[in-house]
């Protein structure tokens, strides 16, 4: 094991137990449901802020690549869970208080910082703030499950590789089926949501 | 007695429905308040209509996190520990209330693959709320409705038609305009493919 990612899941799981409120909050950013609607909801968002038409195709066809990287990326994590199977931090270390359900899957890479940094990276392409945001909430997302106990720093860091390698994959996937995307949103555009 | 997981999805299922469907709505609100399309406002302002959405977003989260106050789930006051195998079905205390959502998928959380399911519902019945709402709002107000610049329907089409239209008077001018342009669109669109689109294979090998 990386004696860095050792210490450092050590470390910001230890600074757990002291305030109740903050480790509250960070449960409920911790679980399964809160950033994934936070990003979902960005993608839904992008489809509808745009008023000049030129810039809303792109929009949209950033916000269908950042649909299929967020779907990708779980296939991404599977893969790579099948060739490694790194266990969790509160498996390997008796310091860790868990503050999270005993996930059963693999520890890396972090599948919910994947997601997030597949929609941030869509999301970045066309709008350079709300990527950033996004790829803010992914961060947090993921250190928030470092404190928790149920990932280590690196699972954070490769989730997020997976999530801007695969939505660099989607483009060609998109590329491949072209001109499908494009006439899919001439067809929002004529049934006028788009 | 431990819940039985499908009771405890259900629940979630259930529950999850409800937080998507007022965020959605909300996110719905702030984007179209942002893209100026009154068509689909719920209220007939711009800023109310953004501070609404900001609102329902909030009224969502809160819901779906205080609802173990109210709703007996797998969150028994005293019970609710990290493990999620070994909670107990009742109310939760105020205490309990970061944790109670932390439940596993394999003891009845919602999965990954439920949220794909229950968050497109969500979107589909947040649009068509907000459909209906702008459709009345330009009935009852439609003073307050006038796009801000000139608007020329002939030129647009799409949901451009809604910065000051109803979507019903939308669909029409844009279903028209695609039937008529779509040939040459597809074609237009084919032509700035990549050569190793699988679409432009097709047509070159055994379409043309």
């Amino acid at each position: 094991m990386n004696p860095i990612d050792r210490e450092l899941v050590i470390w910001l799981n230890g600074l757990s137990g002291n305030v109740a409120v903050i480790d509250d909050l960070i449960r409920i950013i911790a679980t399964d449901y809160v950033m994934p609607m936070v990003f979902s909801l960005a993608m839904f968002a992008m489809w509808f802020s745009v008023g000049d038409a030129e810039r809303r195709a792109k929009y949209h066809y950033w916000v269908l690549i950042g649909i299929t990287s967020i779907g990708m990326s779980n296939v991404g994590v599977v893969l790579i869970n099948i060739s490694w199977r790194r266990p969790r931090p509160y498996v390997e270390l008796d310091e860790i208080e868990l503050l999270f359900y005993r996930a059963t899957d693999p520890s890396f890479p972090a599948n919910p910082v994947a997601i997030g940094f597949a929609a941030g990276s869509a999301a970045w392409m066309v709008n350079r703030k709300l990527g950033y945001w996004l790829f803010a909430a992914g961060l947090v997302y993921g250190l928030s499950r470092v404190y928790a106990g149920v990932f280590y720093p690196t699972d954070v860091l490769g989730g997020a590789a997976v999530g801007i390698l695969v939505t660099w994959g989607s483009t060609y996937i998109h590329r491949i089926f072209q001109p499908l995307t494009n006439l899919f949103i001439r067809l929002t555009r004529g049934l006028a949501l788009g | 007695m431990t819940p039985d997981p499908s009771d405890v999805q259900a629940l979630f299922g259930l529950h999850y429905f409800y937080f998507a469907a007022l965020a959605t709505l909300g996110a719905l609100q702030i984007a179209v308040s942002v893209g100026g399309f009154r068509g689909m406002w719920l209220l007939p302002g711009r800023l109310t209509t953004r501070y609404f959405g900001i609102a329902l977003i909030i009224g969502g989260v809160a819901l779906f996190f205080t609802l173990p106050l109210w709703v007996d789930g797998p969150w028994a006051a005293g019970s609710v520990e990290a493990d999620s195998s070994t909670r107990l079905w009742g109310k939760a205390d105020w205490g309990d209330l970061g944790a109670a959502r932390n439940v596993n998928d394999v003891d009845g959380g919602l999965s990954g693959t439920g949220q794909a399911t229950w968050f497109p519902l969500s979107a589909l019945i947040a649009g068509i709320l907000s459909i209906a709402a702008g459709t009345a709002n330009r009935r009852l107000f439609p003073g307050r409705m006038i796009p801000d610049g000139d608007v020329t329907p002939g030129d647009v089409e799409g949901i451009d038609l809604m910065v000051s239209g109803t979507y019903l008077s939308a669909l029409s001018p844009s279903w028209q305009k695609l039937k008529r342009n779509i040939r040459k669109d597809a074609a237009a669109l084919l032509k700035k493919s990549d050569r190793w689109s699988i679409s432009v294979q097709i047509w070159e090998r055994w379409l043309k």
